[in-house]
Parts: structure tokens; C-alpha cells; sequence
């Protein structure tokens, strides 16, 4: 066996006989011994706060109130897990749930935490709601609604218009209006009373039998907001056509419905707006 | 001098000899090497912990078999004795505290249920505390054995332990018990515990609780 030289930074090593023996300077003393056996790195700060984290954890464990243990024993029994693997769950914040004997369920803040962000591969936008798309669940903006509502029909007569000609409904009752949206001083529009944010539904059905197409078209402030294309084919029962908008509104903002028909003159019956708002 | 049982740097060389030398083992490996004067620092927290190392050797010593068990359970089967982990965890909550108040007299083991309460009060004798223990209900297949107390004198953890250690333990609910041979006058440190059958015939402890209260003058 070759008796080497030392090597590296180690001060104080004398020749020694690499695996086997190693002689060096101890204290002061001389000292001869084996060579040391490979050691690990020694633990990281982090590993050695979590390793007392889970001592002191086990230690409270054993102090929790007796009915929550016995509750934990029955609720591990027949598994591989401890009772104690249920505590040390719920001070690490990860014990799913508590199913309490009242039937509340009291979930922890790490559950609320987690599922939240994976609800955030959905949508992350403050305000959105989740709505079931037709593939997937969507983000959409949210609507609190149902604080303030209205549905205006008009009752009267079927409105008439000539061919191509915008004509404007007008309404005349209303079933339901929280908040002033409607009147007969105006009684073609939806005015808003308060800012916020609204859903509406614009809907008309142009009678007549025939091969035709219409426009319902909603207007906001005078100006055209939106339209939805409709079309009849050859149906004696006439065609409806609906509109929804979700809107931010402001105070005093108004809404009109409009229609238009292609091509021949029409009548227009079970014209309604149904509104609703968080305002 | 040294102990050889097998050649010179084998497992079996252990000792010095004379003091010239020193045949040991460093974490696993032999190794010999010159006598040298062991260093010694002696600063404060090192003398502290000494103190209250000793103190708690001593108190296990004049601990009686009810406390030595409930250790020894939770030793079993593990790389460790019951004094070990009696001394090593107590050394870890008395180390520079004033008082006994944090002993821990009963590690649990187990999973023995801790008592719902425990209130620790004068006696109407001299020398003595009476304890009042009050035990959860027993898990389905769980028979309480009997709840256990112990009383000693507080002290500071830095020092030569000072007293004796009064034990008592009551087999049949409701768990009333009464330390005795306690000093008179002196405030004490009560710690209770519960020792539960559990289905397979096994014991298990609970951890113990604490209390203080002055011996009947």
C-alpha cells in the first residue's frame, strides 16, 4: 500500500495511507486513525426548522383535546395512517376537512388557498364568476344580480313598420320594475337608475308568414349598441329574436329596442326587456 | 488503562493508558492519539445546562417506578432508555427557566388520552396537596387504568435538586387523590397523568399536566 502525501487544503495532515490510515495533528497531539468514513453533508437550515417543527408538532399532538384524538383514531382506523398523521396534517394546515357532528364541514385555510389557485387556471381576473362552457368551465364577468330588477312588455297592439324602416317599441306596462327603470313619460326606454352592472334581455317576434329576415337591434344612448340577426322560414307562427347584453351602466343611461324587417312591411308582438342589476 | 480486545485500532481498543495515550473512538472510527488535558471552557450556559442535567439525573433517581414507566414506554422499541429521553427533553424546556413549572413528568406514549383537567390544591394535613384529575371518555375498547400523580418541591433547574418526589395514584374514578411528604408551606410542582388499557392489552400514558400549589403548613 502506498503511503501518499497529503493533499488539499487540510493543515496539519501528515503522509498517510489513503483509505486505511490517516495520521494528523489533533489537539496538538499527534493522532493516528482510520480513515473516516464518507459523511453526508451536514442538514440544511431548513430541513433541521422542519425537523422541529414536526418534534414540537408531535408534542402538541399530545395535548389536543381528547374527543378530537379519539375522533382521529376512528377516523384512521383500517388505514395506514396515524392519528397523529392526522394532527400533524391539520397544524401544517393540510387536513382536508372536518366533518362535524352537527354535519358542518370546517375546512382549513391551506384547502381554501389551494383550491382557489387551481381555480385560477380558469380564470384570474378579480370580479369574474365561473360559468359551465360547453367544453370547459369559463370565466365571465359577474353579474351580482338580483338586487334591482325590471320586465316591461308591451301589452298594447302589435307595433307596425314598413319594409327596411327602423321602428322603435314602445312599451306600455311593466310587471316588475325595483327601480324606476320604466315609465310612461319615456315609454320606449330603459333608463338606469343606478350605476353598476346589469344583464338584459331584449326580445320581439315579427309575425307574418314568409321567407324573411329581421334585425332586433338595441340601442344605448341614442347610439347602437348591439343587434341580433333573425329569420323566418316560411313559418306561419312568425320568428322571435332575443338579445342579452351584460353591461356596465351608468346612472341615467337608457336603453331602447329597435327592429327593422327586410323586405316587406311587419307587425311586432311580445316585445319585453327583462333587467336586472347589482346597482 | 486502556481495555484492548482486539488488535490496536480494531473495535475492540478503548482507553488510555497511562496518559500518554489514548486508544478511542471519533464518531464510529478508531483512533489513537496522544493524552491531552480534555478542554474545558466552563462558560455560564455550559455550567447551566450541567446544573440541570444533573438536577434531572437526580431527580430520576428518586423518581418512583410510575414515572420511570410511563419513560420507559416511550423508549420501547427505540434506540434510546427512558432516563435518556427523561433528561434529554426536560434539559430542552427547563434550560434557563427560573422555575419547574415546564417538567415534563409523563412524555406520553401510546397515544394515551391527556386528562380533561387537573387542579392541584392545599391540603388540610401538613405536607400535603390534593389532586382532582378528571379524565376524558374512554376510546371504544379502552379501559382507564388509573390516573397518577406526582408532587415535588419547586426549584431553580440550575441546581441540586432539593426534596423528594411524593407519588400517588387512584385505580377507580373520580381520580381524588392526595400528595403527601410533601415540605410544608412550600409551593410545589404537581404534574398528573393518565395510564390507559388499550384493546391488545397494552398500556398507554398520556402526557402529563401541570399544576402548582403550596403544601399545607
Amino acid at each position: 500500500m502506498a503511503v501518499l502525501p497529503p493533499k488539499g487544503k487540510t493543515v496539519d495532515r501528515r503522509p498517510s495511507m489513503k483509505g486505511k490510515i490517516m495520521q494528523d495533528v489533533s489537539n496538538g497531539a499527534e493522532r493516528s486513525r482510520a480513515w473516516p468514513r464518507d459523511r453526508g453533508k451536514s442538514l440544511h437550515p431548513k430541513t433541521k426548522e422542519q425537523m422541529e417543527w414536526f418534534r414540537q408538532a408531535q408534542w402538541a399532538t399530545k395535548y389536543m383535546d381528547p374527543k378530537m384524538l379519539v375522533s382521529f383514531k376512528e377516523a384512521t382506523a383500517g388505514t395506514p395512517l396515524l392519528p397523529r398523521d392526522m394532527a400533524t396534517m391539520m397544524f401544517a394546515g393540510r387536513l382536508f376537512m372536518f366533518d362535524m357532528l352537527d354535519g358542518r364541514k370546517i375546512y382549513s385555510v391551506q384547502v381554501l388557498k389551494d383550491v382557489s389557485e387551481s381555480l385560477d387556471v380558469i380564470s384570474q381576473t378579480p370580479g369574474f364568476q365561473l360559468v359551465r362552457g360547453p367544453v370547459y368551465w369559463e370565466g365571465v364577468q359577474r353579474i351580482v344580480g338580483g338586487r334591482i330588477g325590471a320586465i316591461v312588455t308591451r301589452t298594447a297592439a302589435s307595433a307596425s313598420f314598413a319594409s327596411n324602416a327602423t321602428g322603435t317599441i314602445i312599451f306600455t306596462a311593466e310587471t316588475i320594475d325595483q327601480g324606476a327603470f320604466w315609465s310612461l313619460a319615456a315609454p320606449t326606454r330603459i333608463i338606469i337608475p343606478q350605476a353598476g352592472w346589469y344583464n338584459f334581455t331584449f326580445e320581439s317576434t315579427r309575425s307574418g308568414t314568409g321567407n324573411f329576415s329581421f334585425d332586433l337591434l338595441v340601442w344605448k344612448n341614442g347610439v347602437l349598441f348591439t343587434s341580433q340577426r333573425g329569420a323566418n322560414l316560411n313559418s306561419s307562427a312568425g320568428a322571435m329574436a332575443r338579445a342579452s347584453i351584460i353591461d356596465f351602466c351608468a346612472a341615467g343611461d337608457y336603453y331602447e329596442l329597435k327592429v327593422v324587417s327586410y323586405g316587406a312591411a311587419a307587425t311586432w308582438s311580445a316585445s319585453k326587456v327583462v333587467v336586472v342589476g347589482n346597482a | 488503562m486502556a481495555k484492548l480486545t482486539g488488535p490496536l485500532l480494531s473495535f475492540g481498543a478503548r482507553g488510555s493508558l497511562g496518559k500518554t495515550m489514548v486508544i478511542s473512538k471519533w464518531r464510529g472510527v478508531p483512533y489513537a492519539r496522544s493524552y491531552v488535558v480534555p478542554a474545558n471552557p466552563q462558560t455560564a450556559a455550559q455550567q447551566q445546562v450541567r446544573t440541570t442535567f444533573a438536577l434531572l439525573r437526580e431527580m430520576w433517581k428518586l423518581a418512583p417506578a410510575q414515572l420511570q414507566d410511563a419513560w420507559n414506554a416511550f423508549a420501547s422499541g427505540r434506540p434510546f432508555t427512558g432516563m435518556n429521553k427523561e433528561v434529554g427533553e426536560n434539559v430542552r424546556v427547563l434550560n434557563g427557566e427560573a422555575d419547574m413549572s415546564n417538567y415534563i413528568a409523563s412524555p406520553g406514549a401510546g397515544g394515551g388520552l391527556v386528562p380533561l383537567t387537573m387542579n392541584a390544591v392545599t391540603g388540610v394535613v401538613a405536607g400535603t396537596i390534593d389532586v382532582t384529575v378528571t379524565a376524558p371518555a374512554a376510546p371504544s375498547g379502552w379501559v382507564l387504568t388509573k390516573a397518577v400523580a406526582i408532587g415535588f418541591k419547586d426549584q431553580d433547574p440550575a441546581g441540586i435538586f432539593d426534596g423528594t418526589i411524593s407519588v400517588v395514584e387512584d385505580l377507580v374514578a373520580p381520580y381524588v387523590m392526595t400528595l403527601t411528604g410533601l415540605p410544608a408551606g412550600e409551593l410545589c410542582i404537581v404534574s398528573a397523568w393518565l395510564v390507559w388499557t388499550k384493546p391488545d392489552g397494552k398500556l398507554a400514558y398520556s402526557v402529563s399536566v401541570n399544576d402548582s400549589a403550596v403544601a399545607d403548613a
